[in-house]
């Protein structure tokens, strides 16, 4: 699991260049991207269904992105949109596609519906945190 | 004042173009027309266009901004980020204000040696998270950066992205069936899933997201279009392949 957290950073940091994010910031990215695979692997480990991980996993990459994006003064995507390639449900979508391809639809549909949720979940988990920094910021300021 | 919104334009221009959320292209707007006095302000952007109005002592000025180029430069949207935050405190002429605008657009990306390189590299990655194995890994390496030589090649000419992502996700499944012995090797696919990954639209999708949370509703749901076309026309190209060759008995 620990080997794996690494190439997900080594994965996240690789595609942060494809986004032209420089020094630094693609090494903390890259690290983001390492900590939400983690979470994932850790609550899927522990029994629980794929997309309370990524759930949980998006909320932690948010609070961090927001959290860097204060320090390093630069905004919150280019700690965000690498780091969660890795834990997006891309596999799963082409497993629904292959299979809607190939005629079977019982199994695409299951692939399909999940794939939803997870992809749900990750969104949830990036408004909630967004929101809630908003407003705190701006509570912060005002005193 | 024409020149204080043409830069406050520009500005919102070079956010979007490279990726930046729609509502950071507004504050921009709004930050430095703000910075050289101009109070009255309306901006409005979306991904394919930004509207910005003005009214300073009576005299309405207005300008539009078509966008057509579409990219990802997270460092230049940084770069034009840290720009409106020194105009703010610290009061430039139009002049000079302009000269760093123009330096920023005309920022290079990484090589592109190095962004094959890394390309590789995250595929060869990716093949690992997807439980692939040491032949997986050095196949990885070879078709990622294939794969974006490609995708290089195909955005100089200028196609359009749906056409990009089709024939992109095609090559790199019949790269990954080449590169696993003509699919001999088991579970082949996972090199080809694994190039496939550097042309998931993350950044589109994590746009799309923080757009419509920001209530930018026009500018997330057209993302999501985009998004949800991207990820459709991947599916498309690969899996037409790859039935192809399971066909084939490969």
């Amino acid at each position: 699991m620990i080997a794996k957290t690494i190439f997900a950073v080594i994965a996240t940091a690789s595609f942060g260049i494809l986004f032209n994010i420089r020094g630094l910031n693609l090494i903390l990215a890259g690290i983001n991207g390492g900590l939400g695979y983690l979470i994932v692997s850790v609550s899927t480990a522990g029994g629980a269904e794929t997309y309370i991980g990524m759930f949980l996993a998006s909320i932690a990459m948010t609070a961090l992105a927001e959290i860097l994006a204060r320090y390093r003064k630069a905004p919150a995507t280019v700690f965000l949109a690498a780091a969660l390639i890795p834990i997006v449900p891309g596999g799963r979508l082409f497993n629904f596609v292959l299979h809607l391809l190939e005629g079977d639809y019982q199994t695409a549909a299951a692939d399909g519906i999940t794939t939803l949720l997870e992809a749900g979940a990750i969104a949830v988990g990036i408004i909630a945190v967004s929101s809630f920094t908003k407003v705190f910021l701006a509570r912060i300021r005002k005193k | 004042m024409g020149e204080i919104i043409e830069l406050a334009c520009r500005a919102g221009k070079i956010i979007v173009e490279n990726g930046g959320e729609t509502y950071r292209a507004e504050d921009t707007m709004r930050y430095v027309c703000a910075a050289f006095g101009v109070d009255e302000c309306d901006c409005y952007a979306t991904p394919t266009t930004i509207i910005i109005s003005t009214n300073h002592g009576g005299e309405a000025l207005s300008r539009m901004m078509r966008i057509k180029k579409r990219g990802v430069d997270l460092h230049k949207v940084e770069l034009v980020n840290q720009f409106s935050r020194t105009i703010a405190r610290q009061p430039m002429d139009a002049a000079e204000a302009e000269a760093v605008l123009a330096e920023i657009d005309g920022a290079p990306p990484y090589r592109l040696s190095v962004s094959v390189a890394a390309a590789a590299c995250g595929t060869a990655a990716f093949t690992v998270l997807f439980g692939g194995c040491v032949t997986h890994f050095l196949s990885g390496i070879v078709v990622g950066g294939i794969l974006r030589l490609l995708l290089w090649h195909l955005n100089q000419i200028r196609l359009d992205y749906f056409t990009i992502n089709l024939l992109g996700a095609a090559a790199a499944a019949v790269c990954g069936w080449l590169f696993s012995f003509a699919g001999t090797l088991v579970n082949w696919w996972i090199i080809a899933f694994a190039a496939i990954m550097q042309m998931v639209p993350g950044l589109i999708f994590t746009n799309a997201i923080r757009d419509s949370a920001a209530g930018d509703l026009v500018s997330g749901s057209s993302r999501g279009v985009e998004a949800f076309s991207i990820v459709t026309a991947l599916a498309c190209g690969a899996g037409a392949v790859l039935i192809l060759l399971g066909r084939l008995g490969g």
